[in-house]
């Protein structure tokens, strides 16, 4: 028989713990239907069944199962819907950190359905209104010259439209400090969530050791793992890990998911967890060696240094390494390169550091190359076999101070058929296979090795458009050109303001012009009184001719024969323009002033600094009214002068007329390289247009990128939603299951009690009642 | 297999469609209360960038129109100014007319040819006083020179005066010559320039007033420039040159007086272009004559009188040709104020078309964007009330 007389007790006792450990297995379900992460978990029992033969059973018995037995807990959770959540979760926290970026941006920017509703402007905007009203302002100029008060408009409407510009650059600088504070936030964050998964593996690992699965902890890692999945992509393995003598227990890692599309790049998979150990993000990045690996050799007289890997095959003698050490000297180990902090780096550049476990213990990495054959000759002098291993160990120590070591270990064996005793070297085959025993390693990350929110911020702080280097371009990130961050919308609001300043501050600077476009100086007419007559240069040319230059708007410098250019130098060799010669061609006065040939009108109407003149380095941020045209009306309404007169009519205004063009119908070029400190940026006009024009296509490129991504958020958005409603329905609780499970084990419970009460009945009879007579 | 449907999945996926019920709900209330289709370039960036461009054009328009409005005005005043002077000249019906006092000077005593000499001289001045009339604070005729009085009187220069010559500069009030301007005769200035000179330095200022100089504004012609310089077609040129509508400048030569029988009774030389220059002169030939008798001062007098007379009446067709000229421009003027009063018109309503919500749809679009959030909610709270828990009876 397969079962004891009490047997059966035992079967009904299993059977009632079985539906019980369902019923409670249910209610935490049910209690846990809210909680965040939190995975169904499933009872899993299995009928009971000694195996093997009884040594006196009896012939014709049956053997039946002895009841149910709980074997273990488990949860439902699919891995492979895990990746595809948390690498759709990785686009979405780009998209939405991308977007909220730029919405904040378009707070600014974009002044659609903007306007001051109670002078019936709404809609017209702010700053582009200004530039309407300028132009306005200045045509009603034209119409009344010489009348102060429309002097004064204009520069009361300049004067609003710079504060305009003023006031947008420097909420766009509050912007672009915000989103610093985000990603230190950002940073903070996922080093906070990396800490917690190590500590979570190691409570975990600890909890598996004691043979408990530990789902309670399993469901708060990976509630944050998809938190972390949202701030960078990554890519989540699990693999064994030995922890001795068969016992193996789950070890988790967590290492960047291969975000950069340079095939060559392999930081972008760089750990960030392993097991009990994890990394930590900061914006530190060694100091790189100026010293670029590479000659470039196209010209062999005279080879460039370059870092382009298409010359590998011509090393530079002087490079010594990539990175530079706090002494200055050169060397490829990042552990001993000066670290640059936040200031120092402005491109956000990321660093993950040192695998590191709870106490702050370093992780060791042992790496083990493939055995491979040696010959003789070719092993190390004073190798020594031990004579009963036949292993023969060296020990080189890479880099003492940082303890990396590299351990060979050559093996010898006899070879077949030798019988010689002892035998020679010759008699053996050798073999060798090196081991790696390396320390843990910070890791400088590549431009675009991350994805995710903390990505977004980055792109947001850093990304140019038009105006990145064309050395980032070509080294680092082929595609930023096209990516557009706050210092895109930053340089193209100076690059706007620049090239205002600077066609106006042009129109408003020149010397007087008699009615033909004759540069004019200083005459007298028959009878003694002051006339204007042109400038002209006498000099001899080559031939020996005497030869009278008439000076024109026209006139070039470089176009000039050498004989007037150096009569035009007789006072001041210095000169070397037409424009010098008419400011200074008259030589000094007795005081050291410079005589000027030519009469200069007007000035400097936009500044970098309301307290001068200086039209240099004009930004949005520092576009002023100039320090003389505050204290004065300094536009200049005509160079031209009627024939032999000093002055222009006095409601001459072709010059106003010419402004009145610049600001409302000039096509301007605007082109990146043009703007300070982006010499080596695209060359190529970013747009032509107006003023207006310009700052209209600022909001339209601001408007279409908004646009942009948030459909692609929608989409990712839409697709993570999707995912993770898969995961639910193969992970999280329902009522209807959970109700059907309440009543499948209640019943369960039910009968295993029935069973008991009939086991109970038949025993009593068995026992009580059998053989007896009444 | 049939997805499992959870509880959980589901509460999920009703969270986001709720919100996004709720959102749109938000949109049309958005479009409802703000009266536009649009509130910022992300929601249709091609729109509001054509929409900003029209609405630009829009203020353009309407600042050319308030510049053109000022010259219309401008033109107005010229154009009464000059009306005034053709009375003033020719009228024949008016007794006190210039044509009507030289008709009556030619039966003169010697007290009455005085008199009338004063009272063409008179007139003379009261033309330059007409000339040198002002819209607002800008002179009218001044061409390009607005903020100074372009008529003046000065010491008579004489015709032959050559810079550099023989001839002395001044005419003298009895028809002779000095350098001293002081016992100079008065004669008319142009912009500070003697109409009547002959001196070339003068000739080329006056040729440079009348051909030369532009005052160019643009009232909605297209505004261009070629080598930094407005195209001429572009822009409306709005100087009003006053010498050009008075005869020019200078003087000519070998004007033939006629006798009634067309016999030449003699020629005379170096008789001013100038409609103003001519009735000074005419008067100051007048004042010349015998206090007494009325005879003339010399026959010289009598035939230059006569010269200028005839030179007068000649300059009635110019004169009108001119003036008609200016009706033209002010026309011009009249017809673009409205083209531009149309533009300004069109560009409104093409920016409130493209930009303006119509009110029945916008609130038809929010009436039913709440319907579906209504209808969201309720699906809602039957999502959360359903389950087999409720049907469960032990």
């Amino acid at each position: 028989m397969g079962i004891g007389t009490f047997g059966s007790f035992t079967q009904a006792r299993l059977a009632i713990y079985a539906a019980q450990t369902g019923l409670s297995v249910t209610g935490n379900n049910i209690s846990n239907i809210n909680t965040p992460g939190y995975t169904r978990q499933r009872l899993n029992q299995v009928s009971l069944y000694a195996a093997g033969s009884d040594r006196y059973y009896a012939e014709g018995d049956i053997r039946t199962g002895q009841g149910a037995l709980v074997k273990s807990l488990s949860q439902i959770r699919s891995p492979y819907l895990d990746i595809r959540y948390r690498t759709e979760n990785a686009k979405v926290g780009y998209m939405d950190s991308m977007l909220e970026g730029l919405d904040e941006i378009a707070t600014i920017l974009d002044e659609v359905g903007k306007g001051d509703v109670s002078k019936g402007e709404d809609g017209f905007g702010i700053l582009g209104l200004y530039f309407n009203k300028i132009a306005s302002a200045m045509r009603d100029l034209v119409s009344e010259t010489g009348h102060q008060e429309y002097d004064n408009s204009v520069r009361q409407m300049a004067a609003n439209l710079i504060s305009t510009f003023n006031t947008y650059a420097a909420k766009l600088e509050e912007v672009r400090q915000d989103t610093v504070k985000k990603m230190d936030d950002d940073i903070a964050d996922i080093n906070g969530y990396l800490n917690s998964i190590r500590d979570l593996n190691e409570q975990i690992r600890k909890c598996e050791i004691h043979g408990d699965p530990a789902l309670e902890l399993r469901d708060e890692r990976n509630r944050q793992i998809d938190e972390l999945s949202g701030l960078i992509d990554i890519n989540v393995t699990y693999s064994e890990e030995i922890i001795s003598g068969g016992l193996t227990v789950e070890k988790l890692t967590i290492s960047l998911d291969d975000a950069n599309p340079d095939v060559k790049v392999t930081t972008d998979e760089s750990v960030l967890v392993d097991g009990i150990y994890a990394a930590q993000l900061s914006f530190d990045t060694p100091k790189l060696n100026p010293v670029l690996p590479y000659l470039d050799d196209t010209d062999p007289a005279n080879p460039v240094p370059t870092d382009d890997p298409a010359f590998a095959g011509n090393p530079n003698p002087l490079y010594l390494g990539k990175y530079l050490t706090p002494d200055g000297t050169a060397t490829d180990d990042i552990r001993e390169a000066e670290i640059l902090s936040d200031k120092d780096n402005p491109n956000f550049n990321v660093m993950i550091s040192e695998l590191k476990n709870k106490v702050g213990e370093l992780h060791v990495a042992a790496k083990a190359y493939a055995e491979e054959s040696v010959e003789l000759a070719d092993l190390p002098a004073g190798l020594t076999f031990d004579p009963k291993t036949g292993y023969a160990i060296t020990e080189a120590a890479d880099q003492p101070a940082l303890g990396d070591k590299t351990v060979t270990i050559y093996t010898r064996k006899l070879k077949p058929g030798v019988t010689a005793n002892p035998p020679a070297a010759t008699d053996y085959t050798y073999t060798k296979q090196v081991f790696e025993h390396l320390i843990t390693k910070p890791t400088a990350l590549d431009d675009n090795d991350l994805n995710g929110k903390i990505q977004a911020h980055r792109e947001l702080l850093t990304e140019a458009g038009e105006f990145t280097d064309l050395d980032v371009i070509a080294k680092v990130d082929e595609g930023a050109g096209g990516k557009r961050g706050i210092p895109y919308y930053q340089r193209t609001l100076d690059l706007l303001a620049n090239q205002f300043a600077q066609a106006l501050n042009e129109a408003n600077q020149g010397y007087l012009m008699d009615d033909k476009g004759n540069y004019i100086t200083k005459g007298l007419d028959g009878e003694g009184k002051e006339i204007g007559v042109p400038v002209q240069v006498i000099y001899t040319d080559s031939a020996g001719v005497q030869q009278t230059l008439t000076l024109t708007k026209d006139t070039k410098w470089e176009d000039l024969a050498p004989e007037a250019q150096a009569a035009m130098q007789a006072n001041d060799a210095t000169i070397d323009s037409i424009e010098d010669y008419l400011s200074r061609g008259g030589g000094k006065d007795a005081d050291g002033n410079d005589v000027a040939i030519g009469f200069f009108r007007g000035g400097v109407l936009f500044s970098s600094n309301p307290g001068n003149d200086d039209p240099t380095g004009i930004t949005a941020a520092n576009i002023s009214i100039s320090n003389t045209w505050n204290k004065t009306h300094l536009l200049v309404r005509s160079f031209t002068c009627p024939p032999g007169l000093l002055e222009p009519a006095s409601g001459q205004s072709d010059n106003l007329n010419h402004m009145e063009y610049l600001l409302d119908f000039q096509k301007f070029q605007y082109i990146p390289t043009s703007l300070d400190g982006h010499g080596n940026s695209s060359p190529k006009p970013m747009f032509e247009g107006t003023f207006f024009e310009m700052w209209n296509n600022i909001g339209d490129v601001l408007g279409h990128d908004q646009k942009g991504t948030e459909t692609s958020l929608k989409t990712s958005y839409e697709t993570a939603l999707n995912i993770d409603t898969q995961r639910d329905a193969v992970s999280s609780v329902d009522f209807n299951d959970e109700a059907m499970n309440l009543m499948m084990y209640a019943k369960s419970y039910n009968a295993a009690c029935r069973l008991m009460t009939t086991i109970d009945s038949v025993l009593d009879k068995l026992i009580n009642n059998t053989g007896m007579t009444t | 297999m049939i997805p499992r449907m959870t509880t959980v999945g589901t509460l999920k996926n009703y969270r986001y469609n709720l919100n996004q019920s709720n959102y749109t709900m938000g949109k049309a209330m958005n479009v409802v209360t703000s009266r536009r289709l649009f509130s910022s370039y992300a929601e249709d960036p091609a729109l509001a960038t054509r929409c900003f461009q029209i609405r630009r054009s829009y203020l353009r328009a309407e600042s050319q129109y308030s510049v053109n409005e000022s010259l219309r005005h401008k033109y107005d005043v010229a154009w009464s100014a000059l009306d005034n002077i053709s009375t003033d000249l020719y009228s024949r019906a008016d007794d006190a007319s210039i044509a009507s006092i030289i008709r009556s000077a030619t039966d003169s005593t010697g007290p009455g040819r005085l008199a009338l000499g004063q009272s063409l001289c008179a007139k003379a001045k009261d033309i330059a006083q007409i000339m040198n009339g002002r819209y607002g604070e800008n002179y009218v005729f001044a061409g390009a020179d607005t903020l100074n009085a372009p008529f003046t009187w000065g010491p008579q220069v004489n015709p032959e005066y050559v810079e550099g010559g023989n001839f002395p500069k001044y005419l003298t009030p009895d028809g002779g010559t000095t350098n001293d301007p002081e016992l100079a005769s008065q004669g008319l200035y142009y912009r500070g320039v003697p109409v009547d000179s002959n001196n070339p330095a003068d000739v080329e200022k006056m040729e440079y007033f009348l051909n030369g100089e532009r005052k160019d504004i643009d009232v909605g012609l297209g505004h261009k420039e070629a080598n930094g310089e407005a195209v001429s077609s572009t822009v409306f040129d709005s100087s009003l040159q006053g010498i050009y509508y008075l005869g020019g400048y200078g003087t000519k030569d070998g004007v033939k007086v006629e006798e009634d029988d067309g016999t030449t009774a003699g020629v005379v030389d170096q008789v001013p272009n100038n409609v103003i220059s001519i009735v000074n002169e005419l008067g100051q030939i007048l004042q010349r004559c015998d206090e007494k008798t009325g005879d003339w001062h010399s026959k010289e007098d009598e035939l230059r009188f006569r010269a200028l007379s005839q030179e007068l009446e000649s300059t009635n067709s110019d004169f009108r040709e001119r003036w008609t000229e200016m009706d033209t421009q002010s026309s011009f003027l009249r017809d673009n104020s409205e083209l531009l009063t149309t533009t300004k018109d069109s560009l409104k309503q093409q920016y409130m078309e493209l930009e303006d919500a119509d009110p029945a749809a916008a609130i038809s679009d929010f009436m039913f964007a709440r319907y579906c959030y209504d209808a969201a909610l309720k699906v809602g709270n039957s999502i959360l009330s359903q389950s087999l828990m409720d049907y469960m009876n032990f």
